[in-house]
Formats: structure tokens, sequence, C-alpha cells
């Protein structure tokens, strides 16, 4: 005789309980967690790169600062993210010092020495260069020089570090 | 004859879940926070070491016992390859007269060799009166920038068993372009 399931079984249509298994998301979960702490910096980043430029890799292991930025574009020479001068008539020029740059830095400068009288903020001409890593070196030394006179002298290279 | 239950009725214990999605949550809110500020790539900055000006307060002009000489090592970035030279002679290729160290045959630069001359340089100088940190890096009009900051990485440290020391840690800058 052919098996007659049971119609009470047959009709029966109740939704059951389905319990997901998280056993395995856990897992995954704490092991991601775990290495995020032990990488965790407190310090967080202080300078954050240009997008139009890609930073030179260097062996140093100095931490960054914060000072007055000055980013080397490709196309623009940037001051605190404002454009300044364009690239194209820095090269241009036959002279050492960009005189846009210079008449912004020293803008900074004395912003900075009035800051320094009212409220007691040390001004200690810091600045640090964001350059791409197919600068050539004229621009850069134009860019220093231009720094250098224009009461910044404390010059920073800004550079990814190298992983170990 | 005492009363036996019936087998048929005896149930195994239900198996005893956790509740997990208190931990679930917890971890939902952690995992992106911390994503969020991990840092992948890390920034650095090479400072600059510019040449002291004459002037200055007394106070800060303390001389030396015994004053150094300067041996204004330089070394020099051309399309070529590169030179070493002293305030006393240039280091050239006894070959061809050319460059101290020429460029690779892939047209890249030799820095593991460069530190290596280095080091030497370091070691038959260290001891005497000659200036034992600085160093000068001048280069041509073309030359990009990761080649000035690899050269002054070759400058500036080697690495033996696996620990960094100290090579010329003083890199200056020359401000002449060749």
């Amino acid at each position: 005789m052919a098996f007659i399931p049971s119609r009470i079984k047959k009709h029966d249509t109740s939704p059951k309980r389905v319990s997901l298994n998280l056993t395995s998301m856990m897992d995954m979960f704490t092991i991601i967690l775990v290495f995020l702490l032990k990488t965790y910096s407190t310090e967080g980043q202080l300078i954050h790169p240009s997008e139009n430029l890609t930073l030179p890799i260097s062996s140093v292991k100095n931490p960054a600062e914060i000072a007055l930025d000055v980013v080397v574009s490709k196309e623009w020479i940037m001051v605190n993210n404002e454009p300044v001068v364009l690239i194209s008539e820095v090269e241009e020029q036959p002279g050492l010092i960009i005189e846009p740059l210079s008449r912004m830095l020293q803008r900074y400068a004395t912003e900075a020495r009035r800051m320094e009288e009212m409220y007691g903020v040390k001004f200690s001409g810091k600045v640090t260069i964001q350059g791409d890593k197919a600068l050539a070196f004229r621009m850069l030394i134009k860019v220093m020089a231009t720094c250098g006179r224009s009461e910044y002298p404390n010059m920073r290279l800004v550079v990814y570090q190298k992983e170990a | 004859m005492a009363y036996q239950p019936s087998k048929r009725s005896s149930r195994s214990p239900a198996p005893i879940e956790i509740n997990m999605f208190p931990m679930m949550n917890l971890m939902v809110v952690l995992v992106p926070l911390l994503l969020s500020t991990a840092t992948a790539i890390k920034i650095g900055i090479i400072e600059l070491n510019l040449p002291q000006a004459a002037g200055g307060p007394a106070s800060e002009l303390q001389l030396p016992k015994e004053p150094k000489q300067n041996l204004d090592l330089t070394v020099t970035i051309t399309s070529e390859g590169l030179y070493l030279s002293s305030v006393q002679a240039v280091l050239q290729d006894p070959a061809d007269g050319g460059p101290t160290l020429a460029k690779n045959a892939d047209g890249s630069y030799d820095f593991q060799r460069l530190n290596e001359m280095l080091v030497e340089i370091k070691r038959k100088i260290a001891g005497g009166s000659l200036d034992t940190k600085r160093i000068i890096l001048q280069a041509e009009s073309n030359i990009d920038y990761q080649t000035l900051v690899s050269t002054m990485d070759a400058a500036r440290s080697f690495v033996v068993d696996d620990a960094e020391r100290e090579l010329f840690p003083e890199v200056s800058i020359s401000a002449g372009i060749l």
C-alpha cells in the first residue's frame, strides 16, 4: 500500500521560526575589531595631502606636524588650499622669487605676528611644502627661496612614509 | 509496581542560545567608526637644515673646543648619474671620468651603492676633526622631486642588522641650480 501522508501535516502552513547563525559573522567582526584597535592611532592625520598631486615616498620616520601649508601641485601653487599662482606662469619667470607667493606668505606672517602680540601664540616661521613627486628641482628651489625670503625659513617637506 | 513514565514523553533539553544581538550591534557601530579613522598611509616630514646666520645673540655663540673642519661633502644629481665630491676633490669614475655612480641600465639611479659609498666615507672620517654630520645636495634643474628625496634617504641613514643608524643626518639643499 502506498504511503499516505497525514492530512494535518500536509496542510500545515504555519510559518516556522528560522534562526540566523551569527557565530561566523561574530568571529569575523572580532578579528577585524582587534586588528583595528591595534592599529588605532590617537594622533590622527594632521596633514591632508592634496588631491592634485602624488607625494614622494621616503624612509623618514618624523611624524607630521601642523604648520602653514604650501602645496605645489601639477597646475597651481596654493597656500592653505587657496590658489595663488599658476605653475606655467612661474616656469616663464626668470628670477628665483615668486612674487604672488611671497605676497601671500607675508600676509600670513603679518597675521601670525599680530596673533603673537595679541594672544602670545609664538610665530615659529614653520612651513610645510607638499610637492608632486614629478616636480622639477628648479620649481622646488623657487618655492623654497620664496618661503625663506618671506619670513618662513623653517621648511619641512611632506612625504609618504615607506612601509617597513 | 511503581509507575514508570512513558519513554516517548521524555524530551532532550532544548539548546540554549546566547543572545548575540547586543554584541552584534556594538560591533556594527565600532567597526565602521574605527575603519573611518584608520590611517592607511602614514605621512612624514623631512626637516631641512638651513645654514646658520652669521649674527645672533652672544649667548648662543658657543665655540666648540676643537673646531670642526668643513668637509662639504656634496652629492650632485645629474641626468648622467650621481657625483660625490668634497671640498678637496671630486670622485669620478676612473675608467671614463664620468659620474661617480652612473645610472643603471634601466635609467634608475643606484641609491644602494651611494649609501654604501657614504658609509665607507663616514667610517674613514670618523674620529677625526672633519664634520661628520653634514651633507649638501645639489641637482640639475630637471631632476624630479622623488629622486631628490631618495638621495636624501640614502644620505641620511643606513641599516645594519635591521637597525637604522645615523649617516649624514644634516642634509642641506644647495640653492644653486646646475
